[in-house]
């Protein structure tokens, strides 16, 4: 294989990787940044090359046959014609005034502070444990009703009477709210977890999850330690989720 | 007492009323008496379902029974511009076809249903069509709907359970409850909307009646009102194009038109106390300009009602006391935090609302006019909640304010420097928008508001792009006219 198709395919499996992730996560990679990689890749591509004699050979025949050869009197016309134009686009592109729009990748689930102060104590997410679950039968139906209520009276306009992030207050929240339907949400989430999110809301998330834009409100605010549990038991039971558990 | 059944493993194979009471009975109530828990916060409210009326129905003569496709389109598509979610993906086509039954029964109502309404002579859509829609639509239905069908009411209007209703806002096509198609607002023109003070001109006794060619022109007419740029459509980036002269103070002028409106959604307040269930204003469009000295941001936003309080046509339409309509734009701080380029061009959007101790924001708060008081401009800084305090309005920022038609046109020009933000060229800000609709109470947090967008200053017209891309295409003919003599002097 010629050096040039190498360069060629590695630098173009480059550049469809970076946008595949973007496609994949549904958020497109910034183009600054897939540009920079692009580049880096190539120009690594053609060190490596280069490296061996042969190799720095192969790069550099095509271009002097290119120059000087006969048979390739017709591409080099065309070249000629062409090149100066491209020059001078990519002249211009480059000093125009470029706008990308600001680009901020969330993290919409980091991990946990290990020690979260609500309810005026330290409560320590890994030793906690859902009292709902505790209860049995008609008791456990009950509190699960009761969460119920609390959801329709306090989140449904965000997170959605379907309980699938689509509430009708939800349209145009950024970040927006987060389903619990799916078995990609909060089946994949400790109760703990969301009892932290819940309780702490959006202005409790850490740095990284930019706690500035989040309307996620803090709950331990208006709602009793045990109504969150509550609320947290319902959304799991509507939605036929089990929270995650670390067996030991 | 009902055993309420949750798991919804068994729901699939239970009975239909375990899917309501898990579904359904949160807003509409156990028994469909319209009292579940939800339904104190919302308006319109779920509906009571034992009375059996239904508000969107199509149906011909027997004035109070729904079509069976009523029913099955209310329960698949729900009812937009309301809470009333769509259960189509969520129930099968059999449940749905149970519900209906059982919503049915709650009512009352025995088959058979009737057929939709006739809808005879139709008229396409055309301008002498429009015109003569127009005119009628003036007569007939301008004291509720506005001129312009925004909703801009004359009159105080209730419905049959005692609660304050708005009109449709015809420029919006998202907010109708039965589908936006002609088809639909020909039958509600002709069925009026039972329940409401929305009436039928069907009636021949009625004077205000209409030929079915005239609901059509009317149809039309209603039809041409759409607004399709009030529609946001997820982007968030506002443009502030750059004008080479003067901005004139004022909304007609021909500068504007260069610039396009970009819109967001504006949800209401529900983050801290003093919450906002039943909001009246729901998006602001928005545009701006700048030019060497100053930037200009025109926003206009739909609002049902033009309150001032103490004027008694505003005091009766909102039925007594009421607030002054309000519009504020946020922007972040400079200050108090190290910046980094990329903060210092692309801005760091702080804590909505409030800000934070570390980052806070600037808020330009525009207070409705009052009886014997003009309105007005405030400037706040706040550094995070409980902080909001008033400061003296930064030099020069001036503004300009109309009602007209059922919209709110604000405009604020910022001087570039002088503000706590300095504005340059090729610059992204945070910008966030909260509205006040007085006449529905809203006041201090009980508003609504936007979630955080950009606003960017696009350069204007440089020769320099230009310059580089010609000197360019010189310098490479001249290396190939080189390289082309040397090689024809070798053999
Ligand atoms: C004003 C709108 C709003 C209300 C009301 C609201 N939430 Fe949220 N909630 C959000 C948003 C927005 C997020 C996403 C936050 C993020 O990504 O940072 C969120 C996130 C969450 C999460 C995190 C889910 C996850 O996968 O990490 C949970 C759990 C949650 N909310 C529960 C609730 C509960 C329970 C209530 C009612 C007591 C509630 N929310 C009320 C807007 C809201
Ligand atoms: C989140 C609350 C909510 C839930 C859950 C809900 N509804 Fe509704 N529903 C409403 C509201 C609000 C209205 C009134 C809307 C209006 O008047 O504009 C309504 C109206 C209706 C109407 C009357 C339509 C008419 O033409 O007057 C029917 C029928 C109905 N709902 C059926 C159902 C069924 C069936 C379910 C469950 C599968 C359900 N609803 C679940 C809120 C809800
Ligand atoms: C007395 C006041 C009044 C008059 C007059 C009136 N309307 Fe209405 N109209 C209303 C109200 C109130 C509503 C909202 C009812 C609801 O759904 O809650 C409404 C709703 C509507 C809708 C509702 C679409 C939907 O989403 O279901 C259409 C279309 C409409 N009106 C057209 C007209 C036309 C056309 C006329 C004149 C021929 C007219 N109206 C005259 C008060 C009025």
């Amino acid at each position: 294989m010629g050096a040039y198709r190498v360069i060629l395919l590695v630098t173009l499996g480059v550049y469809l990787l970076l946008k595949g992730i973007g496609f994949v996560y549904g958020v497109a990679l910034p183009s600054s940044v897939v540009s920079m990689y692009v580049f880096f890749t190539f120009l690594v591509t053609v060190l490596i090359i280069s490296v061996t004699d042969k190799g720095a050979l192969s790069l550099t025949t095509p271009i002097i046959e290119f120059l000087y050869k006969e048979e390739k009197k017709k591409l080099r016309k065309v070249v000629f014609v062409v090149l100066p134009f491209v020059l001078a686009f990519i002249a211009y592109a480059f000093t125009k005034p470029s706008y990308e729009e600001p680009f901020t990748l969330r993290v919409v689930h980091p991990a946990p502070p290990r020690i979260v102060n609500a309810y005026d104590r330290n409560i320590e997410l890994e030793k906690i444990k859902n009292p709902i679950r505790e209860l049995t039968g008609d008791a456990y139906e009950e509190a699960v009703h009761d969460g119920g209520e609390i959801y329709f009276k306090n989140c449904f306009f965000c997170h959605g009477a379907k309980l699938d992030g689509k509430g009708h207050f939800a349209k145009g929240l950024n970040p927006a709210p987060l389903p619990f339907t799916g078995k990609d949400t909060i089946a994949q989430l400790e109760e703990s977890y969301v009892f932290w999110r819940v309780v702490k809301g959006g202005e409790g998330l850490p740095e990284e999850s930019a706690p500035w834009m989040s309307v996620m409100p803090v709950w331990e605010e208006s709602l009793k330690e045990e109504e969150v549990w509550k609320v947290v038991t319902f959304i799991y039971e509507y939605t036929g989720n089990e929270p995650r558990r670390w067996e030991k | 007492m009902i055993v309420v059944i949750l798991l919804p493993v068994l729901s699939a194979a239970s009975d239909i009323k375990d899917i309501y009471i898990e579904k359904c009975s949160w807003c509409h109530g156990n028994e469909g008496k319209g009292d579940g828990p939800a339904s104190k916060f919302l308006r319109p409210a779920p509906r009571d379902l034992t009375e059996g009326v239904f508000k969107y129905r199509t149906s011909a003569e027997e004035k109070i029974k729904p079509t069976w496709d009523d029913v099955i389109r209310i329960i698949e598509d729900g009812l937009p511009g309301s809470a009333m979610p769509a259960w189509g993906g969520e129930l099968s086509k059999a449940e749905v076809e149970e519900m209906a039954d059982y919503i049915l029964k709650l009512g009352k109502i025995e088959k058979p249903l009737p057929i939709s309404v006739e809808r005879f002579g139709e008229v396409k859509v055309n301008a002498e069509s429009i015109e003569r829609g127009r005119v009628l639509f003036k007569e007939r239905c301008a004291e509720c709907h506005g001129t312009f069908g925004r909703g801009n009411t004359t009159k105080r209007l209730k419905d049959d359970w005692g609660e304050v209703t708005w009109p449709r806002n015809f420029s919006k096509p998202w907010s109708f409850r039965g589908g936006y198609t002609r088809e639909y607002i020909y039958s509600r023109i002709t069925i009026g909307t039972p329940g409401t003070q929305m009436p039928s001109y069907d009636d021949p006794r009625n004077k205000k009646s209409l030929m079915p060619e005239e609901r059509w022109d009317v149809v039309n007419y209603v039809w041409s009102l759409k607004e399709p740029y009030k529609e946001p459509r997820g982007r968030d980036l506002i443009t502030a194009l750059y004008v080479d002269g003067i901005i004139p103070d004022a909304f007609d002028d021909p500068v504007w038109s260069s610039a396009p409106y970009l819109s967001f959604y504006l949800n209401p307040q529900l983050k801290r106390a003093e919450k906002l269930y039943t909001p009246t204003i729901d998006s602001v469009s928005v545009k701006a300009l700048y030019n060497e000295k100053v930037l200009t941001l025109l926003m206009e936003w739909d609002d049902f009602t033009k309150s001032v309080p103490g004027l008694r046509g505003s005091d009766k339409i909102a039925g007594g006391e009421h607030a002054r309509d309000g519009f504020s734009v946020q922007m972040p701080l400079k200050g108090g935090g190290e910046f980094s380029e990329d903060e210092r061009v692309y801005g760091v959007k702080p804590a909505l609302e409030m800000g934070s101790s570390f980052r806070g924001v600037v808020d330009w708060l525009w207070r409705g006019p009052e009886k014997d008081k003009r309105d007005e401009l405030l400037e706040f800084h706040a550094h995070g909640s409980g902080t909001l305090k008033e400061v003296p309005l930064s030099a020069s920022v001036r503004f300009l304010s109309r009602y007209r038609d059922g919209s709110w046109q604000l405009m604020v020009k910022y001087p570039l420097k002088g503000t706590p933000l300095d504005f340059r060229s090729n610059d992204f800000t945070p910008i966030a928008f909260a509205a006040w609709d007085g006449s529905n109470m809203e006041r201090a947090a009980r508003h609504s508001l936007s979630s955080w967008a950009y606003l960017y200053l696009k350069p204007g017209y440089s020769f320099k792009p230009y310059a580089w891309g010609l000197g360019v295409f010189i310098i490479t003919i001249i290396f190939e006219v080189v390289f082309i003599r040397r090689k024809r002097g070798k053999p």
